[in-house]
């Protein structure tokens, strides 16, 4: 990989449509796509970047850039920047738009693209606990098909999956559901890789005392979806009862023990989450 | 590499490799100073340009993304009038931003300004989150903010909200 970034010529290949971008990548198949590029340049801090020799822009590829929206859902072309979802205004879930205003800082905002976000390896890609828990798709177009993954899909078959089928998230699809409370706490050091980062993400429905709706997740070195502690929940008065609030953490206990072992700061920083958005729901 | 582009109203054209950074690319070839290259990660905000109508980090910014582009950096921003509006603004409030942060405050303010022109405190404080100006009270931003968009809109209307 390193003598690959030393080749003295990089060659950038600028797509007009999918088709042209498909062709090329065909052509040159180790070739690297490349959007706002925050992903792949992070960390670079020489003067010159060191880029892959074989470069796709997806600039000028005006399919990856388009926002429609329907009654149910929100379709986003994946080369759209972070900040373009901000600017779209009140049509996009809260949730949605505190998570965003949570990742880099404004400038970066506004490079960075969607499907960068949904591709990156990098614990930054706190969009995952978000459009996990609003059940949103990915429409992933190779050369030849395009067929739909749920998010919760594509994030346990890894960004590899994109690799195996040479194919590329061409759009996300979010259904518009709204939340009443948004608990959201980003966990780890912000500026580094932290293996013991990651963000934690309640969203909760609540309708005359009555919790109608949960989600609760964790998306960091491992995935954790509380789907226990959403179905004991939903349906409940509050405030909660400490009787029960209390059988249900230490099965949480026991949940993130199992999925994340040997990393107790982690384990309990998750814990305290969990602790302190259920006080706050209350 | 030939990269021509838009640099603050003018045709240029850059003759650099395709890794250059855009703000290596300003100093060097341009000779222009006022954005500066410190941190090298988008992080402290020094390099920051106004690129196809967004501010960016021109650190993070490889050359071959610029072809074609339009670049306004604060030396061809000190030429406008919305300039003026956020000078009068400054020393209306009394805040004098030191050099190195006065390229990411300025067009930051500008950024923010040219998408609403009424912003509310939160957008504020959103949009100016990552600034770490010591000049820079945080309890001053919001009502030199508004003072600036007052300004603006006296110029633009002829009277202010």
């Amino acid at each position: 990989m390193e003598d690959l970034h030393n080749l003295p010529h990089n060659q950038v290949f600028s797509p007009y449509n999918l088709a042209e971008l498909f062709l090329f990548w065909n052509k040159f198949p180790d070739a690297v796509l490349f959007s706002g590029g925050t992903d792949l340049l992070r960390g670079q801090t020489d003067r010159l970047f060191r880029l892959p020799q074989n470069l796709i822009s997806l600039d000028k590829v005006d399919e990856l850039k388009k926002i429609n929206r329907t009654e149910r859902y929100l379709e986003i072309g994946s080369a759209v920047c972070l900040s373009d979802i901000l600017r779209l205004g009140k049509i996009v879930p809260e949730a949605l738009v505190t998570i965003i205003n949570s990742i880099g800082n404004p400038r970066i905002r506004n490079i960075a693209t969607v499907g960068g976000a949904i591709r990156s390896n990098h614990r930054y890609s706190d969009l995952h606990a978000i459009l996990i828990a609003q059940d949103a798709t990915y429409e992933l177009k190779s050369a030849a098909d395009a067929r739909w993954i749920s998010a919760s899909k594509f994030v346990a078959s890894g960004p590899e999956l994109l690799q195996e089928e040479r194919s590329l998230i061409s759009r996300i699809r979010i259904p518009l559901t709204t939340w009443t409370y948004i608990f959201h706490k980003k966990i780890g050091h912000i500026h580094r890789d932290d293996p013991e980062g990651g963000t934690f993400l309640l969203l909760c429905n609540i309708d005359k005392d009555i919790i109608t709706d949960l989600r609760m997740i964790f998306v960091g070195s491992a995935i954790i979806r509380f789907k226990d502690m959403e179905t004991n929940l939903v349906g409940q008065s509050i405030p909660l009862g400490e009787k029960n609030i209390e059988i249900l953490l230490k099965d949480c206990l026991e949940l993130i023990a199992d999925k994340i072992p040997d990393k107790t700061y982690l384990q309990n920083t998750i814990f305290r989450s969990i602790t302190a958005a259920l006080d706050s729901i209350v | 590499m030939t990269i021509p582009f838009i640099l603050n109203g003018e045709d240029v054209v850059a003759q650099c490799s395709v890794d250059k950074r855009l703000v290596d690319i300003l100093r060097d070839n341009f000779k222009l100073a006022g954005t500066r290259a410190d941190c090298r990660s988008g992080l402290c905000g020094a390099c920051s340009v106004i690129f196809n109508g967004r501010l960016v980090p021109s650190c993070l910014i490889p050359a071959f993304k610029v072809k074609d582009g339009e670049v306004i950096t604060i030396e061809g921003f000190m030429q406008t009038l919305e300039y003026q509006d956020i000078i009068s603004g400054f020393n209306q409030t009394g805040f004098r931003p030191d050099q190195f942060c006065a390229t990411s405050i300025i067009l930051g303010i500008e950024a923010l300004l040219s998408q609403n022109l009424r912003p509310e405190p939160q957008e504020i404080y959103t949009a100016f989150t990552d600034i770490q100006c010591r000049n820079l009270d945080p309890n001053q931003l919001v009502p030199m903010i508004k003072s600036i968009s007052e300004i603006r809109q006296r110029r633009l209307y002829g009277r202010s909200a």
